[in-house]
Formats: structure tokens, C-alpha cells, sequence
């Protein structure tokens, strides 16, 4: 984490030209000077320069940095590289530390939810028997949205933790599948065709890990942050494996940014792949499917393979050999999709405008499918793509890969 | 006693919805700047979504006497839309519809919030384009072209925004409506005024800074993009030569559509953001564009390199491919986002010279650098003589007087060489206080009479550009 000068160093390069609106997916929703890097840099400084607590009491500087989706667009575009979601969750973290016991719930709650490996599994299960009684209500059409999602099942006691899963072909390679919390409960059959995929080289074995502390960080919550991740990171030290895959982007760029994010170095961690590493490594031993009767489809690349993890192109590419003209790219395809975790809840209005912008642009490309690799962009796409009726289908990439392979033979 | 502007917040909240009214205190200060060093905090931010509700703002403000300012993105460098005088403001990002686009006539009407970039990617895929690129063109609204007659690389050839506006509908203070130009309306649709014999108001309200009125819809040509492009790295031992190669290549008759100057600070902090691998040990770098026919660019690239070369050039890079000729636009365009890599403030002119003084006004420009002690990142639309000095500082407070001298300084020395203040960037609050470098006495009254007739309550964008 940058601490207050390092913040001071990149809020004093920004010298307010504005290119950061057009990328900015909150500004382009919405217009407005407090949804866009600019803007939350100028009161950013102001907090730093005046130290004045308002900034941390009133409600539109508050939304105005809790509404950014630390999706790094901006530091793409901005020719000076300021590193705005680093000085986002600085912010976040003061404001905090600032609140009064009272006022921690989001932090109490996520403590509770992510450091503790039974709770998502068992909210899992709660949510499943909810969608499925329905005795209680239903304000926010929340049933109709888990029904897509939760079956009661859950990956970790599926194939089971600890238990090896030999490969399917030449076994090259020792794995170890970190199992995102996200991936676990709504998305385990995305997880079940990653780990196929994976067999066909490498002998699988599930990790029985804690969240990558993803939710933590956008909090500002760095304390549980730090804990969650030491425990992964003597987890990993323990593990005897090639790699450690995880078929989740965000986990995986989350996880990345271990060392520097904790100070410390962790060798362990150059065998944390993306799945999509793994898939370009042996993208030689994966059949051409270009030929293949198929309907046309475009990938939407999550901020976390894309500016977490510098993946884009390998993926373009291997997306493109692979499928030859049946993968469409679409304009602003590596633009949030207004997922961002929890955000689509915590701001569902806004989430929504930024997705229905991001399915226009989808659309307009010509493809019937969509596809990703991060189970809250899925989710997100989803949820918007049934709400506004669109002919399209929304497909994890494991899912659509293997079956494709599939049809392919 | 509430004061006029309580009142007509009041009243503007009874007429508008909530949504379209900012007026919480910390949300406004989001608002009380642009991308010029300035700063004033406004009274309150509207966002009209139509002409209609722009009129009844306006003419609601002058009921109650309030002052008022347009303003689009905020990307603004001398300071035109920062509201000094705490006025409301009214904000066009929402007016952001294409409403027309006319491929036999050649011609697009849109809202003054839409982008530059989102015109060229509407019009792009028949294979238009709108001429104007200024180094902002992804984020500025056309509604800011309009008020700063802004230019950009290709101005050499296809001239500024100006010269590619066909009409307007202008809201007056009063908040009257009227169609200026071309701009006409026929059974219910957009069409070429093909009658207009009236004097020519277009050209006086583009460049007037929404000191006479505020533009709600624009009418713009569309050019057909050249076939072909030659795109050229030229690297100089000095700026000067760099300078003098450019009088040479207009004095041969080619005419490129961009040639811009870019001294070694400034291709090292855009190198720094796009590595595209700059001549980062040139003095100076000349970039030059031509653009048209294929068999016609050979032609004139023989005689540009005999130029080149008789004015010293030390290297010489074509672009390859379309992708590396954006890549080095992009660069281009990044120089001022880029000098926070520099240093964290920076104040940028705009100086005009004749095109063959250009050598000269650079010369002086390093003269005064030293003179004060202020860095200076230069940069040069060099083509059609336009610099832009880029004086860069750490401290606000200290260095801000030398600043300001150098500044002052330069402005004289363009003045000296028969130059002009304001290329493109326009006058606003930076460059008001030398007008009388420029204008003569009689000349600054006949502009205050102008603005009487457009605004005779004084209430629309006081005390800039003129």
C-alpha cells in the first residue's frame, strides 16, 4: 500500500487535462466532474492539503471515491500515469479509520463473509433454500437473479479438497486449483470445465484456500487484507505443485500483488498462473476449432486479466487462433463492465447504466455470446443481459472452451 | 433578505429536477477549474438536456440578474469556463446527441456536448472526417471548439474550427433562440440554408468564449479523409533549424497537414507514456504529416527530404504502419497531460508569430527561459506559427511572480515580431490583462459595444476574453 507522500507523488502529477473522461466508465454514465479520476484526484488533494475532516463527513465527496471502480482505465489514458485507484483506496482507508464503531458494518459484515473459509458456502446454501421456500420477500428481485447462479452446490465439496485428480492426458505438470470464493458458490461448474481443461495436462488437486482479500482492499480494509493474504501465503508455501491456477481474474491479479502490496517477497508466487496462462502455454496441444459450425462471439476482458495482469493481447491472440473469425472483438472491449465485486449491489443504478453501455458496444459487434473470465463480470453481464431482454448469452470462458473442444472433435 | 442567486436557485429548483441541480458546496468545487491554473468556486452547476431548457435558464437568470458561464468538458487551458466571479454554470455535458448527419451535403448537426473523438467515430466508417484535432480531441466537447475556435495538428492545411462551422443555434442571454448560418429547419428536419445573406454572426460567435451567447446546436462540414498519409520523425541539432525547416517546406509550396516542433523534455515525458522508442537524444523533433494521394506524396516527399536536409537534419523516421502512425499522434496530443511527469504545474501559451519568424520566436522564448530561471517545455504547431511554451513550476507560491514576468515577457517579444496573443487556446482570464498589447483602445471599446448588443445586461461569462 502507498503510504501518504507516495500518494502525494502521483495526486501532483495530475495536472486536471481531463483525458481521463474518456475512458472513465462512471463518468460516461453520468457526466459528472465527481465520476471521473479528475475529479476524485482534486478532493483526494484537498483532504491531503487542507486535512480537513469534512472531506471525510460529507456524503458527495464520500460517494464520489466510493463510487470509482478501481478499474485503472484511467491510468492507462492518462499521460502523466497517475495511479488513481491507489489513491482511491487510500482514501477509503482513512475514511475508515475515521468511522465511528457504529458505522463499520461493511467492514464487520466482510470480515465475517472472507475470512472465514464455511461462510460463503453456507450463505450459499442459505441463498439456495431462500430462492427455492420463498416464503420470505423479495424486494430486489433477488430470486429470480440467484436462480440463475445457485444450485446448492458448492466446488469445494464437489471434487473435494486434498484429493489428486489425474490427469486426463500426459500428465506434465502438478497443480494446485485455487478456488475463488465467488467461483466456489455461483460459478462451480465454470470451475468443474477449468479444472477438465487443466487435466488434460496436469494432475488437479483443490486448494482449501481463504479469499484473495479482494473485498478487503476495495474497502480500505488493509488489516484483514494483510491477514487473509498471509494466510494464503503460507498456504502456498506448503504447496509442492508446478503451479497454482485459478480460473478467476481477479483472484488471480489480487494474488499477484501480494508482495507488493505486503512488502514482502514471495518467491511462491512466480507459479500463480491466470488459467489463460496456462491455455496460452499449451495453446499448441489445443485443437483449431475454427472450422467448427459455431455462432459468432466476443470476449469481454476483465480490468483484472487486462490491467491487473497485462493479458490482453496473449489473449487476443490465442482467442484469435483458436476461432479464427468467429471471435468478434467489441469497441471498448477491455472497459469495466460495472461488476467491480460488490459494486453492482452497493450501486446498482449506476452499475447497471455502466453495463447496459458496455452490452450496447457488445451488440453492435455482431456476437450472439459473450464471454469472460471473471465470475463478477459474468455475473453482472448476466444479470443485465436478462433484465433488458437481449438475444444474447453470457458464458464463463472454461464453459464456453470446453465446449467447444467438445463439439470440435 | 435572500440574495438574488438564493432566489433563483429556489426557482430553478421549483422548474428543473433535482438531478440537473448541483449545489452541495464540496461537489462544486469539482467544478471551480478546468485544465488552466485557475480556480473560482461557482454558486451553482445546471445540466440542461435541450435548447428549450437552456432558454428558460437563461432568461430565469436575467429575470433575477444572475451571471452565468457555459462551460463542456473542462479541458479549457486559459481559464474561460473557471467561474472568478462565483456565477452559476451551466454545464453542457448532457447535450450530447448526433442529431443529423447528411452524407450528400456533407454535413452533421450535433449538441455542443458531444466529443470531438465521438463526431469522428460517428462519421469515420463512411469515411469522413471533422477537420479540427486539437490535443484534446478525445474529451472536448464540440460546444468548446465553438467557443475557442480551437485548431489542432492538422490546422496547417484544413485551418481551425472556424473554417469548418456551417452554423449555430445560439441562446441569448436574454435567452432568446435564434438559428445563425446555414443551420436551418425544414418540415421538421435538419437542412442547408442555402439563402443566408444576413451578416455573417457564425464567425463572430465562434471564438467568443460564451461571452455572447451559449451554442446548442452546431452544424459542422465533414470532410472526406485523404487516401494516403507520410508520416515523418525528423530529429535536429537545434530548435531553430527545426524552425527554419519549416519556413522552407511552406516556401516550396507543400503544403503538410501538420508540422509540429517538439523540443527534448517534452519527447522525453510522451516517450516516458507511449514507449513508442523517440529520439530521446534529439534536440529537437519535427514532426510532419502529409497527407492525399498516394502517387502525389512520392512527389513531394523528394522535395521535402532535399529540405530536410539542407537545414540540417540528423534523422529521419517514416512511420510504418497505421497503428505506429496513431501511436506517434497519440504521443503528440499527450504533451500537456504529460509534463506532470515534469514537474506539477505548468502554465502554457499560445503565442501566433508569422510563420517564417518562427526560428526567431523560439530563440527569444529560450532567451527569456534563462533570463528567469523558469524551465521551458517547448512545443510548436510550427506549420501555421503557433508555439506553445509550456513554463513549468513546482511551487505554486514562489515561483509563480518569475512565472508570470517570463510570461509577460514573452507575450511582448510576440507582439515585437508582429505575432498575436492567442492562437487557439483563446484569451480567457490568462491573457486578458495583455490586450492592450494587441488592441488598440478604440478597438477594446467597439468589442465591449459588441457584447452590449449580444448581452446588454452584462450577465454571460464577464471579465474574459474580453
Amino acid at each position: 500500500m502507498l503510504n501518504k507522500e507516495q500518494i502525494y507523488h502521483e495526486l501532483s502529477r495530475c495536472n486536471k487535462c481531463g483525458t481521463c473522461q474518456v475512458i472513465c466508465p462512471t463518468y460516461k454514465a453520468t457526466f459528472h466532474e465527481g465520476n471521473v479520476a479528475r475529479g476524485r484526484l482534486f478532493l483526494v488533494r484537498k483532504y491531503l492539503e487542507q486535512g480537513d475532516q469534512v472531506l471525510l463527513q460529507a456524503k458527495e465527496v464520500i460517494q464520489s471515491l466510493d463510487q470509482c471502480l478501481l478499474c485503472e482505465s484511467c491510468t492507462k489514458v492518462c499521460p502523466s500515469g497517475v495511479r488513481t485507484a491507489e489513491v482511491v483506496l487510500y482514501y477509503r482507508q482513512q475514511l475508515l479509520a475515521a468511522q465511528t464503531a457504529k458505522s463499520k458494518w461493511k467492514e464487520k459484515l466482510y470480515r465475517l463473509a472472507f475470512l472465514n473459509k464455511a461462510f460463503i458456502p453456507f450463505a450459499g446454501k442459505m441463498a439456495y433454500y431462500y430462492k427455492n421456500i420463498g416464503i420470505l420477500p423479495d424486494p430486489y428481485q433477488f430470486r429470480t437473479f440467484l436462480s440463475k447462479y445457485i444450485d446448492g452446490q458448492v466446488l469445494k465439496n464437489n471434487p473435494g479438497t486434498g484429493i489428486v485428480l489425474r490427469a486426463t492426458g500426459r500428465r506434465k505438470y502438478k497443480i494446485s486449483f485455487f478456488v475463488g470464493c465467488a467461483i466456489n458458490t455461483f460459478y462451480h461448474r465454470a470451475a468443474l470445465a477449468s479444472i477438465n481443461l487443466l487435466r488434460r495436462w496436469a494432475d488437479v488437486t483443490l486448494l482449501d484456500n481463504y479469499c484473495c482479500g479482494a473485498p478487503f482492499l476495495s474497502l480500505g480494509d488493509v488489516d484483514s487484507f494483510k491477514e487473509v493474504a498471509g494466510r494464503n501465503l503460507d498456504l502456498f508455501n506448503r504447496e509442492k505443485t508446478d503451479f497454482i491456477v485459478t480460473d478467476c481474474s481477479t483472484c488471480a491479479s489480487v494474488l499477484k500483488q501480494y508482495p507488493a502490496r505486503l512488502g514482502v517477497s514471495a518467491p511462491v508466487l512466480a507459479q500463480l498462473k491466470d488459467l489463460v496462462e496456462i491455455l496460452l502455454l499449451e495453446q499448441e496441444e489445443l485443437p483449431r476449432v475454427k472450422d467448427s459450425g459455431g455462432q459468432k462471439f466476443t470476449f469481454h476482458y476483465p480490468c483484472h486479466l487486462v490491467r491487473g495482469q497485462n493479458l490482453k493481447e496473449p489473449t487476443q491472440r490465442l482467442l484469435s487462433n483458436l476461432f479464427g473469425s468467429y471471435y468478434r472483438p467489441h469497441l471498448e472491449d477491455d472497459s469495466c463492465c460495472g461488476g467491480a465485486g460488490t459494486y453492482s449491489i452497493l450501486h446498482r443504478q449506476l452499475a447497471q447504466k455502466i453495463t447496459a453501455a458496455k452490452l450496447a458496444n457488445i451488440q453492435n459487434s455482431g456476437a450472439t455470446q459473450v464471454v469472460s473470465s471473471c465470475p463478477a463480470c459474468l455475473m453482472q453481464l448476466d444479470a443485465v443481459v436478462k433484465r433488458l431482454s437481449l438475444p444474447l448469452e453470457v458464458k464463463p470462458l472454461a464453459v464456453f472452451l470446453q465446449k467447444a473442444l467438445e463439439e470440435s472433435k | 433578505m435572500p440574495s438574488n442567486v438564493e432566489l433563483f436557485l429556489r426557482a430553478l429548483g421549483r422548474h428543473f429536477r433535482a438531478d440537473q441541480l448541483l449545489v452541495n458546496k464540496q461537489a462544486l468545487s469539482l467544478y471551480s477549474f478546468d485544465a488552466s491554473p485557475y480556480f473560482g468556486q461557482p454558486a451553482a452547476v445546471f445540466f440542461p438536456e435541450s435548447t428549450q431548457e437552456v432558454a428558460n435558464f437563461l432568461s430565469m437568470a436575467a429575470k433575477f440578474k444572475v451571471e452565468t458561464l457555459p462551460r463542456g468538458a473542462g479541458t479549457n487551458l486559459s481559464g474561460g469556463t473557471v467561474p472568478k466571479r462565483g456565477q452559476v454554470i451551466i454545464c453542457l455535458s448532457r447535450m450530447r446527441h448526433i442529431l443529423a448527419i447528411d452524407w450528400e451535403r456533407e454535413y452533421a448537426v450535433v449538441e455542443p456536448g458531444v466529443t470531438n473523438l465521438e463526431l469522428q467515430r460517428a462519421v469515420e466508417a463512411k469515411g469522413y472526417m471533422f477537420a479540427p484535432d486539437p490535443g484534446s480531441m478525445n474529451v472536448a466537447t464540440i460546444g468548446g471548439h465553438v467557443a475557442e475556435n480551437a485548431g489542432g495538428m492538422r490546422c496547417v492545411k484544413y485551418g481551425v474550427t472556424r473554417d469548418h462551422i456551417l452554423g449555430l443555434e445560439l441562446v441569448t442571454a436574454e435567452g432568446k433562440i435564434f438559428r445563425l448560418g446555414k443551420l436551418a429547419l425544414l418540415d421538421g428536419k435538419y437542412a442547408i440554408n442555402s439563402r443566408v445573406n444576413t451578416a455573417n454572426l457564425v464567425d463572430l460567435i465562434v471564438g467568443s468564449e460564451g461571452t455572447l451567447g451559449v451554442v446548442t446546436q452546431v452544424m459542422v462540414k465533414l470532410l472526406k479523409k485523404p487516401a494516403a498519409y507520410k508520416t515523418l520523425l525528423c530529429s535536429f541539432n537545434d530548435l531553430r533549424q527545426a524552425g527554419d525547416a519549416v519556413s522552407g517546406v511552406i516556401k516550396a509550396g507543400i503544403v503538410p497537414a501538420a508540422m509540429e516542433i517538439i523540443d527534448q523534455k517534452l519527447t522525453r515525458a510522451i516517450d516516458d507514456f507511449v514507449g513508442l522508442g523517440l529520439p530521446r537524444d534529439t534536440q529537437a523533433l519535427l514532426l510532419i504529416e502529409l497527407d492525399g494521394w498516394e502517387a502525389d506524396l512520392s512527389v513531394q516527399m523528394e522535395h521535402l527530404m532535399q529540405i530536410l536536409h539542407a537545414n540540417g537534419v540528423t534523422r529521419v523516421d517514416l512511420a510504418t504502419d497505421s497503428k505506429e502512425r496513431e501511436q506517434i499522434w497519440l504521443a503528440r496530443r499527450s504533451v500537456n497531460g504529460a509534463l506532470g511527469r515534469i514537474k506539477p504545474y505548468y502554465m502554457v501559451q499560445d503565442v501566433t508569430v508569422p510563420r517564417h519568424k518562427v526560428a526567431t520566436m523560439i530563440q527569444k522564448v529560450e532567451e527569456i527561459g534563462k533570463k528567469y530561471g523558469v524551465t521551458i517545455g517547448l512545443l510548436a504547431h510550427a506549420g501555421d506559427g503557433n508555439l506553445h511554451p509550456h513554463l513549468l513550476y513546482s511551487d505554486r507560491e514562489r515561483e509563480l511572480p518569475q512565472i508570470e514576468a517570463a510570461a509577460e515577457e514573452i507575450f511582448q517579444a510576440t507582439v515585437k515580431l508582429e505575432g498575436t496573443l492567442s492562437g487557439e487556446h483563446g484569451i480567457g482570464i490568462e491573457k486578458r490583462p495583455y490586450l492592450n498589447l494587441v488592441f488598440r483602445p478604440a478597438e477594446l471599446e467597439f468589442l465591449q459595444a459588441v457584447k452590449d448588443a449580444f448581452d446588454p445586461c452584462r450577465l454571460l461569462n464577464l471579465d474574459k476574453a474580453i
